[in-house]
């Protein structure tokens, strides 16, 4: 007769956490990263943050220093090209005026405000960043200066980021538009038609899709936000990278997000939620404003 | 709880800190270490078994805490990793090549579970055109890594035979 082989205690152990890690991960999926899950991570990233945040302040600028000593040589042509880009852009500066110009009276006229200039910003510092798989980083910012799940987040030039998904008191997790996981962008270029951007990873290059489309898309062309229930319209993403014509009415093409997401140090998250959004364009329409006012997106 | 546990334990929280502040900033070629895993094998070739597995499902859980990945992901690829350094370690530990040898398979299996699992719960890992490099490079810099980290936590854990799992 064949004798029984009992596990040991080390085989029976790793059974059961790995039950329990693939239970952890299907209730976490299920409640969307809230309730008890939620909690319990907000508990563990408010222990870290403290031991993360002065890490990152010693950490960050050494690294910053040994990266610029190492770009000397790259950084002295960059330099050159770009004050070549100075000149060039010098030159274009009476036509940029006068297009400014324009570009505001009109808005004065329509009553409009840029979406990044029209919302209030939350200025925040990155303390810590996922692992090779995660693209999600944490800052500095929380419930208690006004960050909301939702909110997206750009970087110092205006550029989008991505949207707050987790916050604590304190801190708040970000994920980025190039990551897989994170939801589509939706888009409009130029030509006016609407498309999404979907992050591919690490590789700091998007896909860009349109449904239904009519006009090329070529090099170049910048996308911005065309409104959704994630983002404000007008907020500068990614510029296309290359041209693509519409087959059966479809295009599918690749664009280069603006943020620089392999330096970024600094963010603004930016407190807009569609449901203020909604409450604001509500408001507007119900009441005439003042001659001179400010308004759309201002939560 | 024994002072060698607890030393893998704040080895642990320390390499979550690096990892997450330090190694997260500094990619070569795009692709970053893996010191967590390190510590865990690292700590598996020491610790008793049932204390070195959980050691790996409790480094894990903080990862996935702290991350935005499902809980459980990393818990659970740790877990294994730490299994199978338990398992394994007796083979291995007989000259450094084997032990490099070993630290290069565990660290790619879990790399690569870690992926492969990490797609089917929705993480969208294997579409990132740079995950083969990471799989691929990945291990072998942590195996460098490795080179300066084990001697390390041997020297802190007490190098010692720690009690072995019936096979």
């Amino acid at each position: 007769m064949r004798e029984r082989r009992v596990p040991d205690r080390a085989t029976s152990l790793t059974i059961v956490l790995v039950i329990l890690s693939f239970v952890l991960m299907t209730l976490d999926i299920r409640s969307e990263g809230g309730g008890v899950m939620g909690t319990f991570r907000s508990g563990v990233q408010t222990i870290f943050t403290p031991v993360q945040a002065a890490a990152s302040s010693v950490i960050d600028p050494v690294i910053d220093l040994v990266d610029g000593v190492a770009n000397l040589a790259g950084l002295r042509d960059e330099n050159q090209r770009l004050r070549d880009r100075i000149n060039e852009l010098e030159s274009r500066l009476d036509e940029v005026g006068t297009l400014e110009g324009e570009v505001q009276s009109l808005r004065r006229i329509l009553r409009l405000t840029a979406a990044d200039e029209a919302l209030p910003k939350i200025a925040a510092q990155i303390i810590a960043r996922g692992d090779a798989f995660d693209a999600s980083f944490r800052i500095n910012a929380g419930t208690a200066d006004g960050v909301l799940i939702g909110n997206p987040v750009v970087d110092d030039t205006g550029a989008l980021i991505g949207t707050v998904t987790e916050v604590t008191d304190r801190t708040a997790t970000v994920v980025p538009i190039i990551a897989p996981a994170a939801d589509g962008v939706r888009v409009k270029s130029q030509t006016g038609e609407v498309g999404i951007l979907r992050g591919r990873g690490s590789s700091n290059l998007m896909d860009y899709q349109v449904l239904d489309a009519k006009a090329p898309v070529l090099v170049g062309y910048l996308l911005t936000t065309a409104g959704s229930e994630r983002y404000p319209g007008g907020i500068k993403v990614a510029k296309v990278v290359e041209d693509a014509l519409p087959e059966a009415q479809r295009i599918t093409t690749t664009a280069e997000p603006l943020a620089d997401f392999g330096r970024l140090d600094f963010v603004a998250v930016l407190q807009w939620s569609f449901s203020t959004s909604i409450e604001s364009t509500t408001t507007t329409t119900t009441t005439v404003p003042e001659e001179g006012s400010t308004e759309g997106g201002t939560p | 709880m024994s002072r060698r546990i607890l030393i893998a334990l704040a080895s642990v929280a320390v390499a979550i800190v690096l990892q997450t502040t330090l190694l997260a900033r500094v990619p070569l070629f795009g692709v970053v270490p893996d010191l967590v895993l390190l510590i865990v094998i690292a700590s598996g070739r020491r610790l008793d078994p049932e204390p070195a597995v959980f050691l790996g499902f409790t480094a894990g859980l903080v990862m996935d805490l702290l991350g935005s990945a499902p809980l459980g992901l990393r818990a659970m690829t740790l877990t294994l990793v730490a299994f199978a350094t338990v398992r394994a370690r007796e083979r291995f530990e007989v000259s450094i090549p084997t032990l490099g040898l070993a630290v290069l398979l565990l660290a790619f299996g879990g790399t690569v579970f870690l992926a492969i699992v990490g797609t089917l719960f929705g993480q969208g890992i294997l579409s990132d055109p740079l995950a083969v490099r990471q799989m691929i490079l990945g291990p072998f810099y942590d195996v460098i890594l490795g080179v300066g980290v084990l001697p390390l936590m041997t020297r802190l854990l007490g190098s010692g035979h720690p009690r072995e799992v019936p096979l």
